[in-house]
Parts: C-alpha cells; sequence; structure tokens
C-alpha cells in the first residue's frame, strides 16, 4: 500500500504542482512580455518581511 | 527516433530561440538584463529556480548514483533541499532589503568595501564558469546517449541555442525558458517513470527486484561518508549567484521567500522522482553504466512522440541550469570585476552591450572547458568547493546580522580558500573528509573572532534597507 501510495503519488504530485506553475507562469509570460504590461510600480521596493 | 521524435524536439528548441527573440524588447536596461526590472512573481521564480538548481547532478547524477548506490545518494542529495528551505525562509527576504542589488557582490561591498565586492566576483565567477561547463558536458551525454550524436557537435549546438536565447533576451529570457523548461521536465520525467514501473510490473516488483541495500537509508555507505557527502550538499552549492540573482529579480520579500522555500520543498519530489528512474534502469538494464541509466530508460520504454519531448525533457534539465550560470557569470564579470576596476563609470548601455558580449565570450569559453571535463558530478562537486567556505559565512553576516567588519571578511575569505586548498589538494581529504567541512568551520571561526574584535571600529548596521548603489563604500 505505502509502496503505491509512494510511486504513484509522488510524480502525480509533481506533475499537479508542474502543471499548476506552468499555467501560472503562462499567463505572467502573456502580461509581462507579449503585451508588455508594466503597471505595477511595485518593483524593487522592499517591505522588509 | 521516429521523425515525430525529431519534429517535436526541433520544435521545442525553435521556441527557446523564439522567446529570446520576444523578450529582448522588455530588455531596455542592465536591470533587464540581471534581475529582469524586478518583476518576477513567486510561481515563475518557484519554476524558474527549480529549473535552474535541478541540473545535471540532480537528474542524470541522481538516477546514475542511486542505480549504482541505491537511495542512500537521493538521502545525501536531499540536503541540498534541507538547505534551500531554510535559505528561502531565512536568508532569502532579506537579500530584497538591498534596493537595486544585481549580485552577490553588491550586498558584501555594501558591508564590507570594494575588495570584498572583486573578491566575491572573481569567486563566483570560477563556481559559475564550473558548473556552467558541467551542463555543457551534461548535453554531450544526454544527446549522444539518446540521439546517438557525437558529443562534440552536440555540445557546441545546445551551448549555441543557450548562448542565443541568453545573450538577447537576458535574465527574461533565461527565467522564461527555465519556466518552459521546467514544465518540461517537472511533467515528462515522472511520466517517464510511471512507464517505467509499469514496464518493471509496479511498485512493489521493483523493491522485491533491487537489493535490499539498494534500498536502506545508508546503503553500503559508511557514516563518516554519507556525512561528508551530505555536508558537501547541503553547503555547496548554498546561495550561488544565479539563485541569488533570481531572488534579486523577484518584487519583495514575499515573493522571494515564498518561490525560494517552495522549490526546496518540490526539489524532494523531484529527487525521488530521478533516484528511482535510477532503479528502473538496474532492474530492466543491469549491464549499463550507471550514468546512462536515465538516457536508457527514456530511450528505450517512451512510445513514438512522447519520446521526443521526454529527450527535449532532459535536454531542458542542463540547458535551464547553463542558461542560468551563463547569464550570472556575464552580469557579475561586468558588475563585479570590470566595472569596479574601469576608471569611470560605465553608462547603463554601455554596461548593457558589455553583458550581453560577456554573454557570447564565456558561453564559448565554457563549451571549450566542457569538453575536457570527464564527469558531471564530479565536475560539480569540484566547483562547489571553495564556494562554500569562502563567501557564504561573510555573506549571511552581513544579510542576518548587519556585520560591517571588512577586515572580518577578508580574513575568513582567505582563511577559508587556504584550509579548504591544503585538506582538498594539499593532503588529499584525509578521512575521506571533502575539504569543504574544514574550510568553512576555519572560515567561520575566523569571521567570529575578527568581527568580535573589531566590532568597535566597524558598529553592525540596524537599518535593514541599503541602496546598494549609494553604499557607504562606493
Amino acid at each position: 500500500m505505502i509502496p503505491t501510495l509512494l510511486y504513484y503519488g509522488v510524480p502525480t504530485a509533481v506533475v499537479t504542482v508542474t502543471l499548476w506553475v506552468g499555467f501560472l507562469g503562462w499567463r505572467f509570460y502573456v502580461e509581462e512580455v507579449l503585451r508588455g504590461d508594466r503597471g505595477d510600480t511595485t518593483a524593487g521596493e522592499p517591505d522588509h518581511g | 527516433m521516429a521523425i515525430l521524435d525529431w519534429i517535436l524536439l526541433g520544435a521545442y528548441f525553435l521556441l527557446l530561440v523564439l522567446i529570446g527573440v520576444q523578450t529582448m524588447r522588455r530588455v531596455k536596461s542592465p536591470d533587464d538584463f540581471a534581475v529582469a526590472g524586478n518583476r518576477i512573481i513567486w510561481p515563475v521564480f518557484f519554476g524558474s529556480l527549480a529549473a535552474a538548481f535541478l541540473g545535471g547532478g540532480a537528474s542524470l547524477g541522481v538516477a546514475g548514483a542511486a542505480m549504482r548506490d541505491g537511495y542512500v545518494y537521493m538521502f545525501a542529495f536531499c540536503a541540498f533541499g534541507v538547505q534551500t528551505v531554510l535559505v528561502g525562509y531565512f536568508v532569502a527576504p532579506r537579500l530584497k532589503n538591498y534596493i537595486g542589488a544585481h549580485t552577490l557582490g553588491d550586498i558584501m561591498e555594501a558591508h564590507y568595501g570594494r575588495p570584498a565586492r572583486l573578491v566575491t566576483g572573481i569567486l563566483s565567477v570560477v563556481l559559475c564558469a564550473g558548473i556552467l561547463g558541467a551542463q555543457a558536458l551534461a548535453i554531450g551525454t544526454v544527446v549522444n546517449a539518446t540521439l546517438d550524436v557525437p558529443t562534440v557537435p552536440a555540445v557546441i549546438i545546445g551551448m549555441g541555442v543557450v548562448v542565443l536565447y541568453s545573450s538577447f533576451g537576458g535574465a527574461w529570457a533565461v527565467i522564461q525558458t527555465d519556466l518552459l523548461q521546467f514544465v518540461f521536465l517537472g511533467v515528462l520525467l515522472p511520466v517517464a517513470l510511471l512507464i517505467g514501473l509499469d514496464a518493471v510490473g509496479g511498485p512493489s516488483a521493483l523493491l522485491d527486484s533491487v537489493p535490499a541495500e539498494h534500498l536502506s537509508f545508508m546503503g553500503d555507505y559508511s557514516p563518516a561518508q554519507f556525512l561528508t557527502l551530505f555536508a558537501a550538499l547541503l553547503l555547496g552549492e548554498t546561495l550561488v549567484p544565479p539563485y541569488a540573482q533570481r531572488t534579486f529579480s523577484t518584487p519583495d520579500s514575499r515573493h522571494a521567500r515564498k518561490g525560494y522555500a517552495l522549490a526546496g520543498f518540490f526539489s524532494f519530489f523531484f529527487f525521488f522522482t530521478s533516484a528511482s528512474l535510477g532503479l528502473i534502469a538496474l532492474v530492466l538494464y543491469p549491464d549499463i553504466e550507471s550514468d546512462q541509466a536515465l538516457p536508457t530508460v527514456v530511450m528505450n520504454l517512451m512510445p513514438v512522440g512522447v519520446l521526443g519531448l521526454v529527450v527535449a525533457a532532459l535536454m531542458a534539465v542542463v540547458m535551464s541550469t547553463a542558461s542560468s550560470y551563463l547569464n550570472s557569470t556575464a552580469v557579475v564579470l561586468t558588475k563585479d570585476i570590470y566595472q569596479p576596476l574601469s576608471p569611470a563609470e560605465l553608462p547603463p548601455s554601455r554596461r548593457l552591450t558589455i553583458e550581453r558580449a560577456t554573454s557570447v565570450v564565456v558561453g564559448a569559453g565554457a563549451t571549450i572547458f566542457a569538453l575536457s571535463v570527464p564527469s558531471i558530478v564530479d565536475a560539480l562537486l569540484y566547483s562547489y568547493t571553495l564556494w562554500a567556505p569562502t563567501v557564504i559565512v561573510p555573506l549571511f553576516g552581513a544579510v542576518l546580522f548587519g556585520v560591517r567588519s571588512a577586515p572580518a571578511a577578508l580574513s575568513a575569505i582567505t582563511a577559508g580558500a587556504i584550509v579548504t586548498a591544503v585538506w582538498q589538494w594539499g593532503l588529499d581529504a584525509p578521512f575521506g573528509l571533502d575539504g569543504l567541512v574544514p574550510g568553512v568551520v576555519a572560515n567561520l571561526l575566523v569571521f567570529v573572532t575578527v568581527a568580535m574584535a573589531t566590532s568597535s571600529r566597524y558598529p553592525r548596521r540596524q537599518q535593514p534597507a541599503v541602496r546598494v548603489t549609494e553604499g557607504e563604500f562606493a
């Protein structure tokens, strides 16, 4: 049971996280690179966190 | 490979070049070339950082070592993930306090003066060139094993594409191509594992087929051997220049912390995937050389179409790391070495031109270097050796505690380098202990002692934000 969970669960988790990050990255690419949106002016300002 | 596989592989290379061209118009200043104008939000930072550090060592290296030694190597490699999570949580957010920083040399100069920037710059370039060379060599290994193309033209073509998009689009291109490469490797390597599991008859059959010591925590390693490897991997690649540069490219400390720490967590899962592919290679192809484990599994198990994409994923693993180190080398050479030594302040447009030209020259140099280095993991560890025992303690002292003692930083860097060199190459690493470990100890002891002795002359900095372009030593 544990080996099955591990060997099928880990690759499934990796694929899921990757696709989600890829989707957010694609949205960012369209906004920032293809449309060249520079609306946000927070760049470079620290929030001391 | 079938024609469909070649078409998909060719499309992948074209996509990389297209991203390089599309991002070129975003690169108008050294800020854009080095840190993508501080616009990189945490999910993009997460993916690009993961793609940068999940290189040849974490994929081909871990799979090969797992085939040879078992999961013990993966457990040792997890030291890197532990370090990444800790740095992400405690250090990365504080790097964003240095407004306008592009390199670690910026921080070192703000605290310890210009000599510290120069030394950090030189050490950064040595490290980056070493790892860049190792990745270039890995491109040759992957292509040679999967496509049966000779190593020399494979390295030249692969590095040529890397140099092309890195010098066109700078950090924008490197980060965006990293993200694409992250998606390739993060989807296709787990898919390769699932197909491989099916080929060996499932997880239980896999576990029954490999020797018991391949599944144990320590394997055949002695405790000293394991701890040495663990320490080397824990300290060796700590906050190396490309990771610091990625962190500078985020808008604020929240994005820096989240992206960095989550990339560390993700690496544990990735290491398990790579190591398990190594075990599958052991079961299915016990007679191959261990460093061919991953390419062999991929070549023999993947169906038409998927095969081309998996080869692209393997290329992505090494090319994303290579482009990150190439970009860092160019930025560090220009900002930390060339600019401080030039008589006048360079105008931004000229600096951008120099950074682009340096990318091309360094890429060509690394390709030549790569063709003379024999092993991927050995080359990586070789490059690691001098970084942690020199820069990391003074850097953390500055970032976490505001230490400003230049004598402490410079003497600690010198002590760490000497002890490491003598231990590693003079004494040939007694007790099997990597020179990195005594080097870090010497570095820490000297730094703390001298910083305390000089604390009245160099009081610690209290304010959290430093504009590095107007640092007190600048």
